[in-house]
């Protein structure tokens, strides 16, 4: 299938990548399947597998880009309910991938991670969640760009 | 939107599932039990409100072009 992406353009992917979101995101809810991109031309960078793209199929201006925190900050620590993840099927550390939505405004030093509510997607059903974490110290809006710069 | 008046110990159910309780009243402030499955999340509005518009802005976020330089 074709799908229109607001970061690479019309990208052909196969059917069984699409990941469903059964309750959308909030603010999305009417987005329901994504697909999970990589930019190719991070291969062998230091951005490899660091940032990862959520389009959504039902709106290709629902773009998402996404960091995998634990890559920047080992001590990521999301305590999450078994049964709030539980519709995303049976839950393995193989299968279960995190990753924190990133809001890139103008000023990159302003580089935001949303540590409070990562994404959960369970790669082996293709099924997705927006999961609101009950750590009281994670921030929606947790400025990395120190911990990025320390990353090189 | 439906308006119950309760008092303190009395209960709304919401569906089959969800029990809201009211725990305590002090002045302007009423505390709340709720009582519902884990697999439904339950948060202050605020926070769900916040959520929703980080995750607007982020869908129109800008430059990860510049952010990868950094990594450089």
């Amino acid at each position: 299938m074709f799908v229109e992406t607001r970061h690479f353009g019309r990208l052909e992917i196969e059917d069984d990548k699409v990941i469903t979101f059964e309750e959308g995101l909030p603010g999305f809810e009417k987005c329901k399947r994504f697909v999970l991109l990589k930019d190719e031309k991070d291969i062998d960078t230091e951005a490899e597998g660091l940032f990862w793209y959520l389009q959504s199929l039902d709106d290709p201006e629902a773009s998402f880009v996404m960091m995998d925190v634990l890559m920047v900050m080992p001590g990521y620590n999301p305590m999450i309910e078994a049964d709030e993840i539980a519709s995303l099927g049976e839950y393995s550390p193989e299968t279960f991938f995190v990753y924190n939505i990133v809001v890139i405004p103008e000023n990159i030093m302003n580089l935001s991670v949303n540590l409070k509510a990562p994404i959960v997607i369970n790669e082996k059903e293709k099924k997705g969640k927006q999961i609101i974490v009950s750590n009281e110290d994670y921030a929606i809006r947790y400025h990395i760009f120190e911990e990025l710069k320390k990353m090189k | 939107m439906l308006a119950l008046t309760r008092k303190k110990g009395e209960s709304i159910m919401i569906g089959d599932n969800v029990e809201l309780v009211v725990l305590g009243i002090q002045g302007e402030q009423v505390k709340l039990g709720i009582i519902a499955p884990k697999s439904i999340s339950v948060h202050r509005k605020e926070i769900y409100e916040q959520i929703q518009n980080e995750n607007k802005e982020a869908a129109h976020s800008g430059d990860i072009a510049a952010v990868k330089k950094l990594l450089k």
